[in-house]
C-alpha cells in the first residue's frame, strides 16, 4: 500500500506543478498573483470535456484547443484588465484584486454553462488499461499524465532558460526598465507569459479532469492556494522549487492519509507554508535580493 | 346649529358601521373578498458554491410548483410569489438571505434550503423572527427540535441508511466494510458515527474510515486505496452528491471490483449515475421518492418536469416540488397570508397530499412528515427494489 500511496502522491503533486508553474511565472515575470488561474484551469477542462462529449473530437485535439484556449484567455486578463493598471499604475494589490474579479466573472460563467453539474469525460477517451504488478496498480492515464507533466516540466524549463523567448521573461522579470532598454518589447513579451501561464493551467485542468472523473465549475478553486503554497515553500519565480514543492505537498497530503491524519491534510500543507515564511521565507531555491541603499 | 351631532345620526351610523364590519367578518370562511392578496413566500436556495448542483434543480422544480398553484387556482384568486434567495451554500449568506426575506421582503413564510449545515444555521434566524419556514431538503436531524415557527418536509436520513445496513448485512452476510465521508458537513459526520454504529451492531468490520477534507475535493485516491487495502465488501460513500460518481469510479480504479456501495438519499440522482456509469452497478440506497412511483401527484409532476425541463427530476427537484405543495395546502388551510395564521396551520393540518412514498399522503409528527422509505439498488442501469424482505 505504502508504494501505491507514493504514487498517487506524486500524481497529485504533478498536478499541483503543473498549476503552479503557471500560476508562478506571471507571478515571477510580472509580479502579478493572477488567482483567475483556476478559473482558467477549470475553463479548459470544461473545453476539452464539450469538444469530446458533444463535437466527438479525439482526445488529443481536444486536449492541445483547450491548451490553447487557456493560453488565450490569461492573454484576454492581460490586455483588458492588468495592461490596462498597470499603465495606470496599478499596485500588487489593485492587480490581485482585479483577478479576484475576473475569477468569479469566468468561474460564473463556468457554472451557466455546466448549469452546476459535475461532469467526467465519456467513458473511453482515454483507455481503460491497468497494470496491476506487486500490488500496485497504474493506469494508462495515470502514466499519461505523469509523461505529459515530466515532459511541460522539461519544455519550461528549456524554453525559460535556453530560448530567447525565455531569457526576455527572465530580463523583464529582473527589471521591465531594463528590458525596455535593452530593446525587448516587453507588452508583446508580457503577452507571452500570460499566454504560456494560462496554456500551462489549462493542460493542468484538462489532466486533473481525465484523471479524477470529475469536471466541476469549483475544480480550480482547491488548487490556487495549494500553488500560492508551493510558490512560497519552492521560492518565487524558481522552476525547480515550484516543483520540488508541489511533490512535497503532494506526498505530504497522501502521506497524512496513510498516517492517519487524513482529515488534517490542509493543516499539513499550510502548517509548512508558515514555517517555510518563518524560517526560510526564500522558499527553497529562492534568491535573496540585494537592496542598494 | 352648532356643535353637538344629532343623536339620531350618531346611532344610524354606529349601526351601518357595525353591519359592515359583522358582514365582512362573517362573510367567505378563509378569505377576504375585499382584494386578491398576493402571498410572497421566500425561497432560499444555494443557486452558487458547491451545491449549487442541488440548489438549481430545485430551483426548477419550485417554479413548476408554483406555477402550477397559482394557474388551478389551489388558492382561489390568491397567488403565491417566491422570491428566491441565493445562499451561496454557505451559512453566512443563509443566515443573511434569511433575515433579509423576513425583514425586507416581509415573506408570510419561506420554503426552501439546500444544505443542511445552512438550514441549521438559517432557520434559527426564522424561528427567532417568528416567521413559519418549511425546509425542503435538509436530513441532518434535529431541525424539528429548533422551534414551534420551523417545519421539516423531509426526514433526517439517519434511520434510513440504518435501516439499509441492516437489510444489507442480514440478506449479504456482510463481514467488513469501508467508509469515506465528508468531514466539513454535519450531514455526513453525523451519517458516518451513524453507519459505523450500525456496522458494529451488525457485527461488521470497519477495515477504515477515511474523512475528505471538502466538498471541492475530487481527488480520493489516498482515501481510497487506504480503504482499499481492507478489502472491504460494502463500501459508504458518504458524499455530496457531486463527489458521489467520481469517488465511485476510483474505487473500482483502486480494485474495489466487487465492493457494494452505500449512500444516503443523493445516490438516488440521474447526474449520479450518469458521472458513475457502469461502476455504480450494484449500489444500494434509500430513498423517501422514486420517479416511477405510481402516485397520481408524482405522475403528473414527472411528466410536467420532463416537458417543461427535457430531463428527468431527481430527488432534489422532487423535494422542491413537494415542499412548495406541502406549503400551498398549509396556507390553504390557515386561511391567510399572515405569519401566524400559517403557523398554527402547521401545527394542526393533519393529513396532507405527497408525491413521497407509497400512500401518497403524509403528516407532521414532531415538526417533521412522517415518510416510509424505498430501499433501490443499480441493475443493469436501472433503478430497482433493492432487497427481497
Amino acid at each position: 500500500m505504502l508504494l501505491q500511496q507514493l504514487i498517487n502522491g506524486i500524481l497529485t503533486g504533478s498536478v499541483y506543478a503543473l498549476f503552479a508553474l503557471g500560476f508562478n511565472l506571471v507571478l515571477g515575470a510580472l509580479n502579478i498573483l493572477n488567482v483567475a488561474q483556476g478559473a482558467i484551469f477549470t475553463l479548459s477542462a470544461f473545453v476539452a470535456y464539450y469538444l469530446i462529449s458533444v463535437y466527438h473530437l479525439a482526445f488529443p485535439f481536444a486536449f492541445l484547443v483547450a491548451v490553447l484556449v487557456g493560453g488565450l484567455i490569461n492573454v484576454a486578463l492581460e490586455v483588458l484588465i492588468f495592461r490596462p493598471l498597470r499603465t495606470r499604475g496599478g499596485t500588487s494589490m489593485s492587480t490581485l484584486v482585479a483577478s479576484i474579479g475576473a475569477s468569479m466573472i469566468l468561474i460564473s460563467i463556468a457554472q451557466l454553462i455546466s448549469g452546476a453539474q459535475v461532469e467526467r469525460f465519456p467513458f473511453g477517451t482515454i483507455p481503460d488499461i491497468q497494470w496491476n504488478n506487486f500490488d500496485i496498480r497504474i493506469s494508462f492515464t495515470q502514466v499519461l499524465v505523469l509523461s505529459v507533466t515530466v515532459l511541460t516540466m522539461a519544455g519550461t524549463y528549456v524554453m525559460l532558460n535556453k530560448t530567447r523567448l525565455g531569457k526576455a521573461i527572465r530580463t523583464i522579470a529582473f527589471s521591465e526598465r531594463i528590458g525596455l532598454m535593452l530593446g525587448i518589447p516587453t507588452i508583446s513579451i508580457a503577452r507571452w507569459t500570460f499566454f504560456v501561464s494560462g496554456a500551462l493551467g489549462g493542460l493542468a485542468g484538462v489532466l486533473l479532469g481525465i484523471m479524477y472523473n470529475s469536471v466541476y465549475f469549483l475544480m480550480g478553486e482547491p488548487y490556487v492556494l495549494k500553488g500560492f503554497a508551493a510558490i512560497v515553500i519552492g521560492g518565487f519565480g524558481s522552476v525547480t522549487g515550484v516543483i520540488v514543492a508541489s511533490m512535497m505537498i503532494g506526498l505530504a497530503e497522501v502521506f497524512s492519509t496513510v498516517m492517519g491524519i487524513g482529515k488534517f491534510k490542509d493543516v499539513v500543507t499550510f502548517g509548512m507554508l508558515f514555517l517555510f515564511l518563518l524560517l526560510r521565507p526564500n522558499g527553497l531555491f529562492g534568491r535573496d535580493e540585494e537592496v542598494r541603499p | 346649529m352648532t356643535g353637538s351631532i344629532s343623536p339620531v345620526y350618531r346611532a344610524l351610523k354606529l349601526f351601518f358601521t357595525s353591519a359592515l364590519v359583522s358582514a365582512s367578518l362573517t362573510g367567505l370562511p378563509n378569505w377576504s373578498t375585499a382584494i386578491a392578496e398576493d402571498i410572497k413566500i421566500g425561497v432560499p436556495l444555494s443557486l452558487t458554491g458547491p451545491i449549487a448542483f442541488a440548489g438549481t434543480k430545485m430551483k426548477d422544480a419550485m417554479e413548476l410548483a408554483f406555477d402550477e398553484v397559482n394557474k388551478s387556482g389551489y388558492l382561489g384568486s390568491n397567488k403565491l410569489i417566491p422570491i428566491f434567495a441565493d445562499d451561496r451554500s454557505n451559512q453566512p449568506q443563509g443566515i443573511s438571505v434569511t433575515q433579509q426575506l423576513i425583514l425586507r421582503d416581509r415573506v408570510s413564510a419561506i420554503v426552501g434550503y439546500t444544505a443542511s449545515n445552512i438550514c441549521q444555521a438559517s432557520l434559527p434566524v426564522a424561528q427567532e423572527l417568528k416567521t413559519p419556514a418549511l425546509q425542503a431538503d435538509c436530513v441532518v436531524p434535529g431541525l424539528n427540535k429548533i422551534g414551534n415557527y420551523v417545519y421539516s418536509a423531509v426526514r433526517p436520513s439517519d434511520a434510513f441508511v440504518e435501516m439499509a445496513i441492516d437489510k444489507l448485512v442480514a440478506e449479504r452476510k456482510i463481514k467488513t466494510a469501508g467508509i469515506i465521508f465528508q468531514r466539513d458537513n454535519p450531514v455526513f459526520v453525523n451519517l458516518q458515527a451513524v453507519v459505523t454504529k450500525a456496522f458494529e451492531k451488525n457485527g461488521v468490520k470497519i477495515v477504515a474510515s477515511e474523512p475528505v477534507t471538502s466538498g471541492g475535493d475530487s481527488d480520493f485516491s489516498a482515501q481510497l486505496t487506504s480503504i482499499a487495502s481492507g478489502k472491504p465488501e460494502v463500501l459508504a460513500i458518504l458524499l455530496i452528491g457531486g463527489q458521489v460518481g467520481p469517488a465511485m469510479i476510483q474505487a473500482r480504479q483502486t480494485g474495489m471490483k466487487d465492493t457494494i456501495f452505500l449512500g444516503e438519499q443523493n445516490f438516488d440522482s440521474v447526474e449520479v449515475r450518469r458521472v458513475a456509469g457502469p461502476n455504480a452497478e450494484g449500489s444500494i440506497f434509500p430513498s423517501h421518492w422514486f420517479a416511477a412511483s405510481t402516485i397520481p401527484g408524482n405522475i403528473k409532476y414527472v411528466k410536467e418536469y420532463q416537458a417543461r425541463f427535457n430531463r428527468d427530476p431527481d430527488t432534489f427537484s422532487a423535494n422542491g416540488y413537494n415542499a412548495v405543495w406541502m406549503m400551498a395546502q398549509i396556507i390553504k388551510k390557515a386561511g391567510s397570508g399572515e405569519r401566524e395564521a400559517i403557523r398554527a396551520a402547521m401545527e394542526s393540518i393533519g393529513e396532507m397530499d405527497t408525491i413521497f412514498g407509497s400512500a401518497g399522503k403524509t403528516s407532521f409528527k414532531d415538526r417533521q412528515v412522517t415518510l416510509t422509505p424505498f430501499f433501490f439498488t443499480v441493475k443493469d442501469g436501472k433503478v430497482v427494489s433493492a432487497f427481497t424482505r
